[in-house]
């Protein structure tokens, strides 16, 4: 690969689809982290 | 792409195979034991028909035999396929049969004990339930063969820098060397604890030992053991993964940091087993806690950068949008058959990663401590992304040692999938049955499974049900992949010269950053012992000061102390 078109790639390659993919997971943590918490609290 | 080629010698190619087939019969026979445990705590069975022996003799072997030997003798082939290949330089064969015999001898004598009923410990190894020494004695070979692997990288790698000065060390390298400098400082305690405590203990040298010292000492090193098994897998996911899936590793300094960062928190962290524990005062284990969170940063650091590096794979196989790359990854071709282990790994570890937050967050401890959750969350770690990853990466390594072509790959693919299918199964069984107070460690079968006993759940059935369905399935995996793993050990050797080279499938970055910050190892290592000195000082204070007196040995079908 050329000098040149490595570097359009860099350019080009946002990688949006791995955010999405990293800011669901962080839901998901979100929502089973919060699930345990409750469960917690509902045994007192 | 990079596809390099070196030369091993025939005595490093015949090492590194003899590493990975004898483990690999050791792991059967423990995998074998994993089956049984299903079948005994849902009371199918009260005794093993073939081995002999009760529950605890089972789940002894099944812990050691996959957790610790397994895994150590992976760890060393790996690295000395990978250290020579990546430095392009010849291991010392000498030093490398060394410590490949030692690593022999030390799990034999402990597998042997263990199967002769006289080191029924599990494999935590905690007093006062108390082994034969010969037990004790085969880990330690063991964990020092390892160390001598270790030692044996070295002087390589310190060659390799002085004839490259300026370039930056592989990322390959970058991560075994993480993997076995964690490894070393972890190592050290559990040798304290076995060679000035439980050795002498079990030689009746002296009468009593200190419970809580040992359990300290055991998860200094405990805890970091699960990095040990984690970062080869790390470094099958940068390094391999990004190249099998048709792309590039989107950032080569996010690897470094996440290997400099579990250099820095993998050790510090040990009492968030022992949150329950007496004896050791509250702020140390909110400390080891904090830690805790910390190593779970890379972590996710990984979670990033790896899903960026598919998203590049999959975006280059014609995938389009947002998430349109997912299915363009190669889950189905067998001449991708490793693919399959890495990709299904971190899918588990998705799992497995909020299931060691939540064991890690102090309070939250309680609901879980001690029920069949937490075997349900080490599945999902080591029985997942660590064992795939080291399933894959031995038979990858076997057909480049003994110079084979890898045989029933439609097998050797479709394997892991059976094996997750029954995994994800197993482990919501013991965490579901854990919430509502199952025990771990506990044969079940004989109580709380058994309707002829007061103790009886009628509501944990299904759970447990659930278990030995999930626990036949992984058998069944593991079974389809032992046979092609052998049918390729036994073919016949590919005979042209350029095959009888090693190599790897080795990843190019989209982003190569200069990193000089992480170009070396020292100021992390001494970060590293400061923080465990500031953590580790004031929980063995604690201990010795609070403890008094010791405990006699015990078995654990008795009451009544051995001597």
């Amino acid at each position: 690969m050329g000098k040149n078109e490595s570097d359009q790639e860099l350019e080009e390659f946002k990688p949006k689809g791995a955010i999405a993919f990293f800011l669901l997971l962080m839901v998901f943590f979100m929502i089973i982290w919060f699930a345990m918490y409750f469960e917690l609290l509902s045994r007192g | 792409m990079s596809t390099d080629l070196f030369r091993f010698t025939k005595s490093s190619k015949t090492l590194n195979a003899v590493l990975i087939i004898i483990p690999m019969v050791l792991l059967f026979i423990g995998v074998y034991g994993g089956l049984m445990q299903t079948l005994f705590r849902a009371g199918i069975i009260q005794s093993d028909p073939f081995v002999g022996g009760d529950y605890y003799k089972g789940l002894t072997f099944h812990g050691v035999l996959n957790a610790i030997v397994f895994t150590t003798f992976f760890a060393v082939a790996f690295g000395n396929a990978l250290v020579p290949f990546a430095l392009k330089k010849n291991l010392n064969s000498k030093v490398a049969w060394a410590s490949g015999i030692l690593m022999l001898v030390g799990s034999v004598l402990a597998a042997i004990t263990i199967l002769m009923g006289e080191a029924t410990v599990l494999y935590t190894f905690y007093p006062p339930l108390k082994a034969h020494p010969l037990f004790y004695i085969g880990l330690t070979l063991l964990v020092v063969g390892s160390w001598v692997a270790f030692y044996n990288w070295v002087p390589m790698y310190l060659e390799w820098r002085k004839e490259n000065k300026g370039k930056k060390t592989p990322l390959s390298v970058v991560g075994i060397f993480a993997t076995f400098i964690i490894w070393f400082i972890a190592t050290l305690a559990v040798a304290v604890e076995i060679l000035f405590m439980l050795l002498p203990w079990s030689l009746g040298l002296v009468d009593e030992i200190n419970v809580m010292l040992a359990r300290t000492l055991f998860w200094f090193f405990g805890h970091p053991l699960v990095y040990f098994w984690l970062l080869p897998a790390y470094v099958m996911y940068y390094v391999f993964l990004p190249k099998m899936a048709g792309g590039k590793l989107y950032s080569d300094m996010a690897g470094r940091l996440v290997f400099m960062m579990f250099i820095l928190f993998s050790i510090p962290v040990g009492t968030h087993h022992q949150y329950m524990d007496p004896a050791i005062g509250a702020q140390w284990k909110l400390l080891h806690g904090i830690f805790t969170f910390a190593v779970a940063l890379p972590s996710l650091i990984t979670a990033f950068t790896i899903a960026a590096s598919l998203e590049h794979a999959g975006k280059n196989n014609g995938g389009k949008g947002l998430f349109g790359w997912m299915t363009k990854l190669p889950y189905f071709n067998k001449e991708n058959w490793f693919f399959p282990y890495l990709i299904l790994g971190l899918f588990i570890f998705i799992f497995g990663g909020i299931g060691g937050i939540i064991n890690a967050s102090y309070q939250m401890n309680t609901v879980i401590h001690n029920t069949a959750w937490v075997p349900g969350h080490f599945h999902l770690t080591v029985a997942g992304p660590v064992m795939l990853a080291f399933l894959g990466g031995s038979l990858y390594l076997i057909g480049q040692f003994m110079n084979k072509e890898i045989r029933l790959k439609s097998w050797a693919m479709i394997s892991p999938y059976v094996y997750t299918i029954g995994l994800l199964i197993m482990s919501y069984g013991l965490k579901i049955g854990g919430l509502m107070g199952m025990p771990r460690r506990t044969n079940t079968g004989a109580s709380y499974a058994n309707p002829d006993s007061i103790l009886y759940q009628a509501d944990w059935m299904p759970y447990i049900d659930m278990t030995v369905i999930g626990g036949v399935l992984m058998f069944i995996g593991i079974v389809i992949y032992i046979v092609s793993f052998f049918t390729t050990v036994f073919s016949k050797s590919r005979s042209d010269e350029k095959d009888a080279m090693v190599t790897f499938p080795i990843s190019e970055s989209l982003h190569d950053e200069p990193a000089t910050w992480l170009r070396n190892f020292k100021p992390y290592i001494i970060i590293a012992i400061i923080l465990i000195v500031l953590s580790y000082t004031p929980v063995i204070y604690d201990v010795i000061t609070t403890t008094y007196g010791g405990s006699l040995p015990f078995s654990p079908d008795s009451p009544v102390p051995l001597r």
